[in-house]
């Protein structure tokens, strides 16, 4: 938690409440300071009233008018001539309109009236009414006399007129005064208010800085925190990445002990065996051949993380890629009772391009998974295009069971790493857990995706679809070694094994020779180069790994060879799978790539591949070979052949690989019967032992039970026993040749034309 | 004939000048003299003099113009009072009367300065009757300049109420 430690602590609850009340006493402040310029304004809108028509003129006014109708009556008094009477009542007039200006009630709103006014108005008024009887509306014509009332009554009215004008200019100029000072008052309040709310602006200011400063570290620390994270995250990809790396490694690392394993039990099954041992044998290989399956995911998981594995499309026939899952899946469909069926529509093209091994490790998986939770019914595999206008064409391969099904949750959490259906089915049915994983990665690849539909208790439905690249029929060009190309190289093959590993190099020896080829084994590349040199060879096997020259090394110097040994096929062995080793291997000249342990049917496929099918019906599919090849002799060949033994070896394999095998073993292709023919008539000792092994291995794989019995018991005795007793075992073995030969003849195992030159 | 030249002189100007203020009434062409007892004199810039130099109302003309009527709060009310009279536009433009200021002068010789703008800006009227009812000169009388204070805010100011001249007497057109 050290990445956290600089992070500022959050804003305390405290500021925040000085914040609001700081919010609060200033809207307040602004609230005051509108409310006092609200009455400022209210005081100006009085003043213009006031103004409005200025009392204290109005006083004046009246004392000026009064002076003006004195002095006119005046005049008039001391020289009658100068009587005009329209101007003299015009001046009376204003006089008596300047009267009402200054009545106290109009007043009243802006001064407090005072005896002073209310007296000297009425005394005015009571003028007014006693000038009207000569100046007033209706009076007849005013005379001298009428001129000498009017200004006798109003002479006493000059002191009082004018005290009030003065008393009204001392209140008003008061009133003023007041005025002003309040408003000088409220001035101060304002700037006050203006004052406090600058601080209080300050103080707010100064609050939110704090809060930004703040929020500025805790964004630096955060910065800080996601470059950190970053780096966490830098070096936790780094340690995944290593971790790959390493799990690959060390799956590539125990494949090549596995080799020895796997070939290892594959010769002891060909020992003398009591049955518990068989058994026991039977089920160290199973478990192995788990083992290897377990290896190879965690291997294609790894690959696929470190993102180093690659697709190589090529133009592949997809009647064949089928026929290759039937082949293989319909012996353990037929084991647990279920029918495959493998079904492809009229529209589906003949050549597709795709990375066949990597398609047919989906569909094995898939086809795989669909027979392992399918307890009774069939599995299909049907193929088809979906044309969609709105989707580019697909190529879709979808596998139906009659299975246990799954749920909506198990269907979820189906594609993640390491889970099965449920616990239960882990236990129940075993497996990493990775294949499905494999399967969609390598799809997502292809471009394409897995869809899932299931019932539970009805079935499950796995639709692959990979966008469909049509092509052309590959060329000859692109597969040089078809079996139009070298339809004579048919088994036996010479082949030439490199492999520095004993272990490896006998197994090796041992599968070829099984499959009746002839086989020459060398240590290392520089012996391979010179045995390459030096004879024709149809293949050339070639362990990538090895000391004094290694295979690249020597796959080139080969290829420097003139023609036609420098052409001569060859196929890479090594444990490492990765995409950039198979380039090599490729730009060394190398035509195909096998992963060690080498199984025999990679092998026949990759013979397959170079060789094309050896004749015609070898690769007959699978599911024709139940009724036509089921290795089952009559009742009276039973002490010779044993059909169960070849059943077993040869599940998986093509039909007729046995009949050819056999035909093979009898025409003596290896040389084996021969040799071990020879030796019985000379010496006993370590050749002779050899060459029985030899012999009893085939006859093992092959169900030939007497030969298997006469060649243990001469391995038995070979290194022991004395002349009479090595003749007595040369006439038994070469009376059970020929009596093998007639039962497999009688049981239909082999032609009858079949060559028996080893017998004869 | 001096004044003759002068006036024709000046009679287009008078008629840009009504033209201008929207204003083409058919006494603006020529203005009889006053028969009655002058009220109100207009001097200074006048195009259609009906005396020397000036053109005299009686009380009797200004009754003939359109006559406006409205009620507003004065400050020398107590209540809303309702004034009715020519719009003082319209007696300027039967004066031919063209210039940017108005002087105006009460019978107690009070003076002000009144913008000619005004008279086109709102619709001041020269008051001749208060409520319905002549005004004697002790009532303020007998012609009160009146602004529209109640239709126009700006106008309840210190600056319009001392524009507001009663017992007008004479308006000087510079």
């Amino acid at each position: 938690m050290t990445e956290f430690d600089t992070l500022p602590a959050p804003q305390p609850p405290q500021s925040r409440r000085w914040l609001a009340l700081i919010v609060a006493v200033l809207l307040g402040a602004f609230a005051t300071v509108a409310a006092v310029q609200w009455r400022q304004l209210g005081l100006l809108d009085a003043g213009v009233h006031y103004e409005g028509d200025n009392i204290v003129w109005s006083f004046f006014q009246l004392e000026a008018e009064y002076l003006k109708l004195r002095d006119t009556l005046r005049d008039i008094d001391r020289d009658p001539g100068s009587l005009d009477r329209e101007t003299l009542q015009t001046r009376y007039d204003i006089f008596v309109s300047r009267v009402e200006l200054v009545e106290p009630q109009r007043t009243a709103a802006h001064m407090e009236s005072r005896p002073i006014q209310t007296e000297t108005v009425a005394r005015v008024r009571a003028f007014v009414a006693a000038a009207d009887q000569w100046l007033g509306p209706g009076a007849p014509p005013i005379d001298r006399a009428g001129v000498r009332a009017v200004l006798e009554h109003m002479t006493p009215l000059a002191e009082p007129v004018h005290d009030m004008a003065m008393w009204a200019n001392d209140t008003m100029a008061a009133q003023i005064g007041e005025r002003n000072a309040l408003v000088r008052e409220q001035n101060r309040i304002a700037i006050a208010l203006t004052v406090f709310q600058s601080l209080l602006t300050i103080g707010f200011a100064v609050i939110v800085v704090r809060q930004l400063r703040v929020l500025e570290q805790r964004g630096a620390a955060l910065e800080r925190l996601a470059a950190r994270l970053q780096e966490a995250r830098r070096a936790a990809e780094a340690a995944s990445h290593t971790k790959s790396a390493f799990l690959a490694n060390m799956s590539h690392e125990l494949r090549t002990p596995f080799q020895g394993v796997l070939g290892m039990i594959a010769l002891a099954e060909d020992g003398p065996l009591t049955e518990p041992q068989a058994e026991q044998l039977r089920t160290a290989r199973e478990s192995a051949r788990h083992l290897l399956a377990l290896l190879n995911d965690v291997l294609d998981v790894s690959t696929l993380e470190n993102g180093q594995l690659r697709l190589s499309p090529a133009p592949t026939s997809l009647p064949e890629l089928l026929d290759d899952i039937e082949a293989l899946m319909d012996g353990p469909a037929r084991a647990k009772g279920i029918t495959l069926h493998v079904r492809r529509d009229g529209d589906v093209p003949v050549h597709v391009r795709a990375d066949a091994t990597r398609l047919k490790q989906i569909l094995f998986n898939l086809v795989g998974n669909a027979v392992k939770f399918t307890e009774s019914g069939t599995v299909l595999l049907e193929t088809f295009v979906e044309d969609d206008l709105a989707w580019p064409a697909a190529l879709c391969f979808r596998v139906s069971d009659t299975g246990i099904g799954m749920d909506t949750a198990t269907i979820g959490r189906l594609f993640q790493r390491f889970v099965q259906g449920d616990d239960s089915t882990s236990r129940r049915f075993g497996g990493t857990g990775l294949g499905l994983e494999i399967s969609r990665s390598l799809a997502r690849m292809m471009g394409g995706d897995i869809a899932v539909q299931s019932t539970p208790r009805q079935g499950s439905s796995f639709t692959l679809r990979v966008p469909l690249v049509t092509c052309e029929a590959p060329s000859a060009a692109e597969q040089p070694a078809t079996s139009a190309a070298a339809p004579d190289r048919t088994p036996p093959l010479r082949v030439l094994v490199a492999e520095d590993h004993p272990v490896n190099r006998e197994f090796l020896s041992v599968l070829l020779g099984r499959l009746g080829h002839r086989v020459t084994l060398c240590e290392n590349g520089q012996l391979a180069v010179e045995a390459a040199a030096q004879a024709d060879y149809d293949l050339v096997l070639m362990d990538l790994h090895m000391p004094v020259q290694g295979g690249l090394a020597a796959a080139q110097a080969i290829r420097a060879l003139p023609a036609p040994r420098g052409d001569v096929p060859m196929v890479a062995l090594t444990a490492d799978a990765f995409a950039d080793t198979r380039q090599r291997a490729a730009q060394a000249g190398m035509n195909d790539f096998l992963t060690k342990p080498v199984q025999p049917d990679d092998l026949q496929r990759s013979l397959a591949r170079l060789f094309g099918r050896a004749r015609p019906g070898d690769w007959v599919p699978a599911r024709t070979r139940a009724t036509r090849t089921a290795i089952a002799g009559p009742a009276d060949a039973a002490p010779w052949l044993d059909a169960s033994a070849p059943e077993s070896m040869f599940e998986g394999l093509p039909a007729g690989t046995h009949a050819q095998l056999l035909g093979v073993f009898f025409e003596d292709g290896s040389g084996s019967i021969a040799r071990l023919s020879g030796l019985l008539r000379g010496s006993a000792g370590a050749d002779l032992r050899n060459a029985a092994h030899a012999v009893r291995g085939a006859a093992l794989s092959l169900g030939l039970r007497r030969l298997a019995v006469i060649t243990a018991n001469i391995e038995t005795l070979a290194d022991a026993s004395d002349e009479t007793a090595i003749a007595q075992l040369r006439r038994r073995f070469r009376d059970d040749l020929a009596e093998t030969h007639t039962a497999c003849v009688a049981a239909g195992w082999i032609e009858p034309s079949r060559a028996r030159a080893a017998v004869a | 004939m001096d004044t003759a030249r002068r006036r024709s002189a000046r009679a287009p100007a008078a008629l840009a000048l009504s033209f201008a203020l929207g204003l083409a009434a058919p006494w603006a062409a020529a203005l009889d003299a006053a028969p009655g007892k002058v009220v109100l004199t207009i001097t200074g810039q006048v195009a259609h003099p009906n005396a020397p130099d000036r053109a005299d109302f009686d009380m009797a003309m200004l009754e003939k113009l359109p006559q406006h009527s409205f009620t507003t709060a004065t400050p020398w009310y107590a209540q809303a009072k309702t004034f009715t009279g020519p719009l003082l536009r319209d007696v300027l433009a039967a004066a031919g009367a063209r210039g940017a200021v108005l002087r105006a002068v009460a019978l107690n010789d009070y003076k002000i300065e009144i913008p000619a703008a005004d008279a086109e800006a709102f619709d001041v009227i020269v008051a001749r009757l208060l409520d319905g009812k002549p005004m004697a000169v002790r009532e303020k009388g007998p012609l009160f300049i009146v602004y529209p204070f109640d239709s126009h805010t700006e106008l309840r100011s210190e600056r319009y109420y001392s524009r507001s001249a009663w017992q007008l007497r004479t308006l000087d057109v510079r």
